[in-house]
């Protein structure tokens, strides 16, 4: 077995995937819920052209998006700069980035299944509940919530599955640097571009393992709401 | 007056624009589909907030455009039930009954409900392990026990099947009568409404058609016409006399007697029966030798063409039934009003409902 099959650079990127799927899964969760519930439930003007800029992530080249988030919190760009003189945050060539990234991408999976999850609950549940004297908020939480259950799993694993596959928007805005921004699908790249395609199995075996683990949760819960 | 109201709401296109003050009791709501039924209950429960007018249910302003008041949902005291039972089906029966309760224990009066509807079997049993009837009377307990000041129900029993729907139609005489709480009951079927309601309000393209007793409501040609089920006559009577080897039971109709068949081995004071209208015949003198065993001399008070049929409403002293005869039939009798008829309906007919 090769002495470098599993060194820390691979173990690395396994966790900072992992973690970056699991944390952009949970930061997408009140965004999704957010507003999901107003594509669900409002009715205003411009709101399809305000729901296609927020999915706009879903089909625009990822590499794209990693660029528009470059230009957008660069050191150089107003944001950015603001950011960083500000609270000290920067998302360029850092793990942040990846996250960033990862919740960009993933998180219309997120809105998407919220939306689905509030349109399919008849609202006559949220109506019996404000005449049995619950105000908005505990009808929220205690009826519509629990009744959305299985779309807010369906997206949080669907969010976490497309974050661990994420590359185009990392590499642009995190950078690939082993140990520090390289996720899974980073260093399968860097492994394959380098001909080290002898090592790379164990990162291809998680890759599809968290994969296929997160799409079929989220279908399993999908099906169930 | 229990509710008072003048609202005009507008929905998309739809325009809802309907006066009317409801007594205590039981007020139906009738009308063909798209007539504002619905968006009426609606409104009225503060779901969709009308353009002008005002909603006051039992001296409480609940919506005044002219005062700028529009009560919360929440801050009305109403309950809903709908067509489908709605539970909550993450929580069992006894947490969904509790719902508009808070934390409160089961006071009598939550015992008092989870009595009158037989439910306390259930409590802990999750919503989808109840039959329709079952659910719909947790849905009716759950409303009540959050003691609305006033019922909205859109047709509750449309989707329940026969025995059930008369068990539910004997509990809402029930809680009318022992709780006061005013209903106001959505409905498609005249039977329901004949036996519940003591006022019909008639809606037809977002407004007042009529509103009066049912019986008047009924004879209106208009609305008997757009009424899609055989018409039942439904009555309770107070039993006479019980013949058990005849098994046939007496029942006190306009002075009268009236026969039923009766199989059962209890010793019911008051009988629910329907009497199917077309189960009616009609004669011009009293037959002697005929095997039905209810012959009683009628006086016909009015007479309604409706569709291809003529409905006889027929006065038997001071107790009222519907007969439905054919155009032919009418003819060939040559009937008119005030005329005396005599009634003629077999034992079996009588169906006994509860």
């Amino acid at each position: 077995m090769d002495f470098n099959l599993f060194n820390s650079d691979t173990w690395f990127a396994v966790g900072l995937s992992l973690v970056c799927g699991l944390l952009s899964a949970i930061i997408s969760v009140p965004w999704g819920v957010f507003w999901g519930w107003i594509f669900a439930r409002t009715h205003f003007k411009g709101k399809v052209i305000l729901q296609t800029l927020l999915y706009l992530p879903l089909v625009l080249p990822p590499v794209l998006t990693g660029y528009f988030l470059l230009l957008l919190l660069g050191r150089n760009a107003a944001l950015g700069k603001w950011l960083f003189e500000l609270f000290h945050l920067s998302f360029v060539l850092n793990w942040k980035g990846a996250l960033l990234a990862s919740v960009v991408v993933g998180s219309p999976f997120m809105i998407e299944a919220m939306r689905q999850a509030f349109a399919n609950i008849d609202e006559r549940y949220e109506m019996i509940s404000r005449s049995l004297g619950a105000d908005t908020w505990r009808s929220f939480f205690t009826i519509i919530m629990p009744l959305a259950r299985g779309g807010l799993i369906a997206g949080f694993f669907l969010v976490f599955a497309r974050s661990v596959g994420e590359f185009g928007a990392t590499i642009i805005l995190a950078g690939n640097i082993p140990g520090q921004t390289q996720t899974i699908p980073l260093a399968i790249f860097s492994k394959v571009y380098a001909g080290e395609e002898s090592t790379v199995w164990p990162l291809i075996v998680f890759a599809v393992i968290f994969s296929y683990a997160g799409l079929a949760i989220s279908n399993h819960y999908h099906r169930h709401n | 007056m229990a509710v008072t109201f003048s609202i005009q709401a507008k929905v998309d296109d739809f325009e809802l624009k309907v006066a009317a003050q409801f007594k205590k009791g039981i007020t139906g709501v009738y009308g063909p589909s798209g007539s504002g039924k619905t968006t009426l209950l609606k409104t009225l429960a503060g779901f969709i907030e009308p353009a002008e007018g005002s909603i006051i249910v039992h001296d409480q302003v609940y919506f005044s455009s002219e005062k700028g008041i529009n009560l919360a949902l929440e801050n009305r005291r109403i309950g809903m039930v709908w067509q489908e039972a709605l539970l909550f089906p993450h929580m069992n029966v006894e947490e969904n009954i509790l719902y508009g309760r808070g934390k409160k224990c089961l006071a009598s009066f939550s015992a008092s409900v989870i009595d009158i509807f037989d439910i306390r079997s259930l409590l802990k049993r999750m919503p989808d392990n109840l039959s329709g009837g079952e659910k719909q009377r947790v849905a009716i307990a759950r409303a009540l026990l959050h003691e609305p000041d006033l019922l909205l129900m859109d047709e509750p029993v449309s989707a329940l099947d026969r025995p059930a729907r008369l068990k539910i139609l004997s509990y809402l005489q029930i809680i009318n009568q022992q709780l006061k709480i005013p209903i106001c009951y959505v409905s498609h079927s005249i039977s329901e409404l004949m036996f519940l309601c003591h006022e019909v309000l008639v809606l037809d393209s977002g407004r007042r058609l009529c509103f009066d007793v049912p019986e008047k409501v009924l004879i209106n040609e208009y609305e008997l016409s757009r009424a899609d089920e055989e018409f039942e006559n439904i009555l309770e009577l107070p039993v006479k006399i019980l013949k058990r080897d005849e098994k046939v039971a007496e029942l006190d109709f306009g002075g009268g007697v009236l026969r039923t068949t009766f199989q059962r081995n209890d010793s019911p004071q008051i009988l629910k029966i329907g009497i199917k209208a077309r189960d009616i015949l009609i004669a011009l003198d009293q037959i002697h030798g005929i095997s039905a065993r209810n012959k009683m001399p009628a006086v016909i008070e009015k007479i309604v063409q409706v569709g291809d049929l003529v409905m006889l409403h027929c006065r038997v002293n001071d107790s009222y039934l519907w007969a439905e005869i054919t155009p032919g039939s009418f003819r060939e009798l040559k009937l008119h009003t005030s005329q005396i008829v005599y009634l003629i309906i077999k034992s079996r007919s009588v169906r006994i409902l509860g």
